[in-house]
């Protein structure tokens, strides 16, 4: 996404941009870094800031920055997970899939990350006999360690989950969304098929509302106030034109934009919402229990 | 099939289509001639000419700048004794060697001869297997990729050699830093100290150059003899026997091509595997002589591109990192790899083996004269080039990530290099345990938790382990009858 942004930005701003990529520990290292820097810099960073917000609450070794304290220009994407099944296993509905007697395995590229935790969740909300296997590299080493059934199954967004359904690899079974995606019609949608308890509803909240932290665009903590102004106008204006957007989507990018205001607003009702026994109590079954 | 095949034929007439393939290799060779810039970097830095162009035309420059860095990079390899990419590390061990008696051009030609013969060989299989690609790639697994990676680092440790314990101590220390920065299996860091820089990693460029480059820098400073002869009349012959050389050595090549094609069709070992794998099996044979050192790496290194691609087009998943750009570029030309590609599109798919085969002959062609250009920089005092080098590697090494800590990186294991090379520690040996250690650490981890006990009933486990075993016995034999 940044390196598809950073012409448009180019253009609105007549400055160079630098594209640097600083992939370790799911993002943790770019953010150090980045929160490291003088309030003056011109450094933009593009953060998973589900991934990046569980790893704040959660205390993870390496982890030297606080998101409430980072100026955010705006959330650019979000998108809702999939639940997706090897289709020579037995399952041919979400139903027999949460009443499966065998040991389910599922494929993760990190602890924190979309994948594992929605595996997490959905295995606590329905007691199921899960095995997260850590290790793959990004989402399509997951996917196809799913294809080839060393894995049985795994959760990932809609635009991935497209990619792999067309390709007639893979089986969608829910859509964990209040609504159906426009992608994936007949797929139902995880409250469609379920009656929850307050427990499971509170933890199946939880999950979805993570999934609306998405992905975001910041400049450094304690920038000036008029840094922010002028760059959050900036990528308000790229990102929603109708180009840009229809471009994005060619390219295999969603955009789903929320202005600074309304984001920082969701990311403080996280931070408020959660006290230290939930904290334990989510960090247990998100990074311990099911591997 | 046949029609696809004429079509493809026809279109690489077109001089607009011609044109633009032929930027693209250009690109390619500024690319592999500098050190540091990998594919991805060089692919990213194309990527926005493509937004106008069609499908076919757009994916055939992405590949053909992709394609053609490897063969650039050999050459820096031989000359300057600096990997272009890491791939072509492997090509230093023995082709520096020919520089520094006279005979660069020699391997240069072995190496260009290799790389078209490696290409050639990687795009003959993918066109091969295309209609049946999927069900092969379905069979490999972590198991596999987990044995595979053990069969790479036990058969170098093992099949070299005339000092193994301090190649066993170079693969010893690779797998140590390899430890370093977080874990995949845990996502935890280790042996980092609290240090932001030592929790990512060790990065690959820095270490590799590091290890490689600098020690010639020094070598450079300190010698007091030119690196080529000052006459120049017979350096066309010199490369044109070179490619003769390689073309001579079928079994060399195509076995060392095999390993390519095999290799890079396996998503997560990455490309820096094969060429040391090849290297190694090509010095195991009792004829080995200097030059199948340069025509083994390189030969396995280009049709390691090919297999690549087999992942990348039948699943949509990417068989190395520059094919993840191949497949960005895919999707902003609006098409999406996988089955359903093939299914559609295969005639796209067999125009693609055509492009990367028409790359490496078409790169190897422009590579003669940049080369010959490239030795008469050796006309130049010793200590100016090394000056030159040192600038070009800190450069490189520079833009791997826009990181000063990578230049901190880069003089530490410069300093290790040169204290590697003084007392004959295997340079290779540490870059292949670094590489393939972390690999054997995380395919293992995830085989049992995925197959328990029934990873050792899986056939290529099976086949794997008794080709290991077999290997094992041979040389335990081999040294008692010495």
């Amino acid at each position: 996404m940044a390196r598809f942004l950073s012409p448009y930005i180019q253009n609105e701003t007549s400055s160079t941009v630098v594209i640097k990529n600083v992939s370790s520990a799911g993002g943790l290292t770019s953010i150090n870094q980045f929160v490291s820097q003088k309030a003056n810099s011109l450094d933009i960073i593009y953060i998973n800031t589900q991934t990046a917000f569980l790893s704040q609450i959660f205390k993870m070794p390496n982890v030297n920055y606080d998101l409430k304290s980072i100026s955010f220009l705006g959330k650019i994407s979000s998108d809702p997970y999939v639940l997706l099944v090897n289709p020579n296993l037995p399952y041919k509905t979400f139903d027999e899939f949460i009443n499966s007697k065998s040991t389910i395995k599922w494929a993760s590229s990190g602890k924190t990350t979309g994948s594992s935790t929605n595996a997490a969740i959905l295995s606590e909300i329905f007691q199921l006999n899960s095995k997260i296997i850590m290790g793959y590299k990004g989402s399509n080493e997951t996917a196809l360690s799913t294809m080839r059934g060393e894995t049985d199954a795994i959760i990932v967004t809609v635009p991935s989950a497209v990619k792999y359904i067309n390709n007639q690899n893979l089986v969608p079974l829910v859509v964990f969304d209040e609504n159906r995606s426009k992608e994936l019609l007949n797929v139902p949608t995880i409250f469609e098929l379920t009656n929850l308890n307050e427990e499971q509803k509170w933890l199946l909240d939880f999950r979805l509302n993570l999934s609306k932290l998405g992905k975001t665009l910041a400049i450094v903590p304690n920038a000036p106030k008029e840094n922010v102004e002028y760059l959050s106008s900036v990528i308000e204006k790229i990102v929603t034109n109708k180009d840009v957007i229809s471009q994005a989507n060619k390219e295999g990018l969603e955009i789903d934009f929320q202005n600074k205001e309304e984001y920082k607003k969701l990311l403080d009702s996280f931070f408020i919402t959660l006290d230290d026994e939930k904290i334990e109590k989510i960090k247990y079954i998100l990074l311990e229990k099911y591997y | 099939m046949l029609e696809s095949f004429l079509v493809n034929i026809n279109l690489l007439f077109n001089f607009n289509f011609f044109l633009i393939v032929f930027c693209g290799i250009c690109a390619g060779i500024i690319f592999g001639l500098v050190p540091g810039f990998g594919g991805v970097t060089a692919l990213a830095l194309v990527m926005p000419f493509i937004y106008t162009m069609d499908m076919f035309t757009g994916i055939s420059f992405l590949l053909a700048t992709h394609a053609s860095i490897y063969t650039a990079g050999a050459i820096s390899a031989i000359i300057f004794g600096i990997p272009g990419s890491p791939s072509n590390s492997a090509t230093v061990i023995d082709g520096h060697a020919f520089q520094r008696r006279g005979k660069g051009l020699y391997a240069v030609g072995a190496s260009l001869g290799a790389s078209v013969l490696g290409g050639l060989f990687g795009a003959f299989v993918l066109l091969l297997i295309i209609p049946i690609l999927k069900p092969i790639l379905m069979q490999i697994g972590s198991v596999e990729i987990f044995v595979i990676a053990t069969f790479g680092l036990l058969s170098f440790s093992l099949l070299d050699q005339k000092n193994p314990t301090k190649v066993l101590i170079a693969v010893l220390i690779g797998i140590f830093l390899s430890t370093i920065g977080y874990q995949r299996i845990s996502g935890n860091p280790r042996f980092w100290f609290e240090l932001e820089t030592l929790a990512s990693g060790i990065p690959l460029v820095p270490l590799v150059l590091g290890l490689f480059a600098l020690p010639e820098v020094v070598k450079l400073w300190e010698t007091s003899n030119r690196l080529v002869e000052s006459n120049n009349t017979k350096q066309l012959k010199l490369i044109y026997t070179g490619i003769l050389r390689a073309i001579k050595k079928p079994i060399l090549w195509i076995r060392s091509s095999f390993i390519g094609v095999g290799i890079g069709m396996i998503p997560g070992i990455g490309g820096l595997v094969a060429p040391f794998l090849a290297h190694t099996l090509a010095k195991k044979s009792k004829k080995f002589q200097k030059i199948d050192g340069v025509i083994a790496p390189e030969s396995s290194n280009n049709a390691k591109e090919g297999g690549a691609l087999i992942p990348t087009i039948a699943l949509g998943i990417p068989g190395s990192s520059g094919m993840v750009l191949i497949l960005v570029g895919f999707m902003i030309l609006g098409v999406e790899a996988g089955p359903n590609f093939l299914k559609n599109h295969l005639d796209i798919a067999i125009g693609l083996s055509f492009i990367l085969a028409f790359t490496n002959v078409i790169t190897a062609l422009l590579m003669i004269p940049i080369a010959i250009y490239f030795t008469k920089l050796l006309i130049i005092k010793e200590k100016y080039i090394a000056i030159f080098v040192l600038i070009l590697v800190l450069f490189g090494t520079y833009n791997y990530a826009n990181n000063l800590y990578d230049i901190i990186y880069l003089f530490i294991f410069g300093i290790l290099g040169y204290i590697m090379q003084k007392y004959e520690y295997s340079r290779p040996g540490l870059i292949l345990g670094f590489v393939l250690g972390s690999i054997i650490e995380t395919y293992l981890h995830i085989s049992i938790q995925a197959y328990g006990l029934n990873m050792f009933s899986r056939p290529i486990f099976i086949l794997l382990f008794l080709f290991i075993f077999i290997l094992l016995v041979n040389k335990y034999y081999i040294k008692r009858k010495k």
